[in-house]
């Protein structure tokens, strides 16, 4: 076999050099990325499904979430507002709340008059509307009069 | 649910599905001829795959529900079906002959494994405690499996009706079937994900277990090792939330499949069972993602397209050999038309909306046109995406030089399907960027990673080629320089060693 010149050797060197430049400088952090999901096991391993959920949302969010889950029945639908006007609560809310189906209702900056329309002639069997926020004190259910009373007073 | 409960949850759906993956490897003596570590790998693939397709099928087709039952029973067929077919096929499978571990794969290896372990452990602990964080897995992925789950049906009214809000109603439903068969095979409740975080963590060494493989047949155990090396290394496959294993979106398992798929389908010999399987991992990857599809189109010209130039270049020359193996060919496409098939009829009963609406694109011209138009803005958010550390520490800083100083063995005739993989699979996206309605290069951010993710097996192969040139010019080098240095060092001796037996050997199988 005809043998390589010393510069394709040097390029080989070279070439060979770059994974192990690669696995040195990301060894530390990946070790210590593991270290971090090993603590937080042996913190967290045992938490049931409220308090975890608690960590990530909130213990004010999990709350509302709880307070909401015993007045809709598991498969209900419910009317959502998102409360952000760029922002999209609504998914995680929806997340949390599923599988109960929503209906989007529309945003809070919108017009008053448009998000009271709609409010009026969406399925009208649906009797409640949350409030999508992620932001303490969390998500709100209110009863579509509550909801339209709501919307009127900010005109 | 207690961390028991989720413990035992997690592994009665691991346990399944390689069960009956590993059952059904009986109908492919290629996969059944692999080293334990891929075997399972795949057996992890294919049960997967098997189970939750064939669930999405009979109820589609038949409206049988998603319940345990149906679960058990279609477990059971598919356990039964491969120990009929592993009877048939036992005698003449004869496990594969492989090449010998030299001392530096052994060190490469030993310390791959060792690090693979750790990162793999502190994952699996990791997703175990926390609940799903990441964006599309709350905004889509496992949504879908509540409404799944609670209407145990597949397309459920929420998924088809249009007034209500569910964003990507049509998305590939595979993986979060999976979670719904895992669940109702325990009988967990429908909220804690915890319970069903491993079924997306298993992919991550089953990657490895398939990746090892394909580069160790290619170039040689030690390539193979220092390749998952590289792969641990990377931060986004292990601890990313948003497409790596750490999180429940169906990027990483689109990798799984697709790079399986991909891996079996540029072998040197494309046997039908090896075809058979590789339809069957594109198959899935069509039912896990929606760019499954046209990567799995991709995928089957980047398998035939250098074979049947390499036909006609044959036949030109008048050489017998070079015919495609039609049989074969037959077996690849066969699964994945009817993966197809299930799709459009899925899809076609669900009002799209809150959709970026790809499937309304039109004219080829105008597609062209939009892509062109958009491709110069592409590149800079691109390379910003890559150079996040959080997601890819150095790797794209880095690693490039390997390529460029192996480039000679990313040109030769075995990596030429897999370069056509990655060129296919980039133009997707490319084509994509360019037609969604998001302004600009918007998308690039929140997916340009993930796509790289769902390519990253061809390309960690494509990677071994040059190393394995790299390491071959080193040692044709090195190896002689230390030989003839010994000889002048050693005292004279009645025994030298002969020039054949000091020859570098080149790794490879």
């Amino acid at each position: 076999m005809k043998r390589p010149s010393r510069i394709a050797a040097v390029a080989g060197f070279l070439g060979l050099l770059a994974p192990a430049v690669f696995v040195a400088s990301e060894v530390r952090d990946s070790l210590a990325a593991s270290h971090r999901r090993l603590q937080r096991f042996s913190r967290r391993g045992t938490d049931l499904y409220g308090r975890a959920l608690a960590r990530h949302r909130g213990a004010e969010y999990v709350a509302r979430l709880q307070g909401i889950t015993r007045v809709l029945a598991p498969q209900e639908p419910y009317l959502i507002l998102e409360s952000t006007p760029d922002d999209f609560d609504s998914y995680f809310v929806r997340f949390d709340l599923a599988p109960r189906p929503a209906v989007w209702l529309g945003r809070l900056g919108e017009s008053p008059e448009d998000l009271l329309g709609r409010l009026a002639s969406l399925e009208p069997g649906i009797h409640w509307v949350i409030v999508a926020s992620l932001r303490p004190p969390g998500p709100e259910l209110l009863s579509r009069e509550q909801a339209a009373e709501d919307l009127r007073s900010t005109r | 649910m207690t961390l028991g409960e989720r413990l035992l949850c997690n592994l009665t759906g691991l346990g399944l599905f390689t069960a009956v993956g590993w059952s059904l490897l009986g109908f492919f003596p290629a996969l059944l001829k692999r080293r334990l570590l891929a075997a399972l790998s795949f057996a992890y693939l294919l049960g997967l795959s098997t189970l939750c397709s064939a669930s999405w099928a009979v109820n589609h087709v038949l409206g049988i529900p998603l319940r345990r039952p149906l679960f058990l029973f279609l477990g059971a067929i598919l356990l039964l079906a491969g120990w009929v077919a592993r009877r048939m096929t036992s005698r003449s499978t004869a496990p594969e002959s492989a090449p010998a571990w030299s001392l530096p794969a052994k060190v490469m290896g030993g310390a791959a494994a060792t690090l693979a372990s750790i990162v793999i452990g502190g994952m699996l602990l990791g997703t175990i405690s926390l609940v799903t964080r990441d964006f599309d897995g709350q905004m889509t992925w496992t949504v879908a499996a509540r409404y799944v789950r609670a209407a145990g049906a597949v397309d459920p009214p929420v998924l088809r009706e249009r007034r209500w809000f569910v964003t990507h109603p049509r998305y590939p439903l595979l993986i979060p079937l999976s979670q719904v068969v895992t669940q109702e095979v325990f009988g967990a409740p429908n909220d804690d994900d915890r319970a069903v975080r491993w079924i997306y963590a298993f992919f991550y060494p089953v990657y490895l277990g398939v990746l090892f493989d394909g580069v160790r047949r290619r170039c040689g155990n030690l390539v193979g090792a220092l390749v998952a090396l590289v792969f641990v290394f990377i931060p986004l496959p292990a601890f990313g939330e948003s497409g790596g294993a750490s999180g429940t979106m169906s990027d990483f398992p689109l990798a799984c499949f697709l790079g399986a798929a991909v891996l079996l389908l540029t072998e040197r010999r494309l046997t039908a069972s090896g075809s058979l399987a590789g339809g069957v991992f594109l198959a899935s990857a069509l039912l896990t993602k929606n760019e499954g599809g046209p990567l799995a189109l991709a995928a089957i010209v980047a398998a035939l397209l250098p074979r049947g130039v390499r036909a006609i270049r044959a036949r030109a020359q008048g050489r017998s050999v070079g015919t495609l193996p039609w049989k074969a060919v037959a077996c690849l496409v066969l699964p994945v038309l009817c993966a197809a098939a299930l799709s459009i009829s899925w899809r076609t009963g669900i009002v799209n909306r809150y959709d970026e609406g790809y499937e309304q694109m039109r004219g080829v011209s105008r597609i062209v046109k939009a892509t062109i138009a958009r491709a110069p803005l592409l590149p800079g958010p691109m390379w910003e995406e890559m150079r996040r550390p959080q997601d890819w520490g150095g790797f794209w800083l880095i690693i490039p030089f390997s390529l460029l100083f192996g480039l000679p063995g990313l040109l030769r005739g075995r990596a030429r399907g897999l370069l056509l993989m990655v060129a296919g699979g980039v133009a997707v996206y490319v084509v994509a960027y360019g037609n969604t309605p998001w302004g600009e290069a918007e998308l690039v951010h929140p997916t340009w990673s993930r796509f790289l993710l769902q390519l990253s097996m061809p390309g960690l192969t494509l990677l071994a080629f040059a190393l394995r040139h790299c390491l071959l010019n080193v040692r044709r080098v090195v190896v002689p320089a230390l030989t003839s240095w010994s000889r002048r060092r050693a005292p004279p001796g009645p025994a030298s060693p002969s020039p054949a037996a000091s020859r570098p050997r080149c790794p490879g199988p």
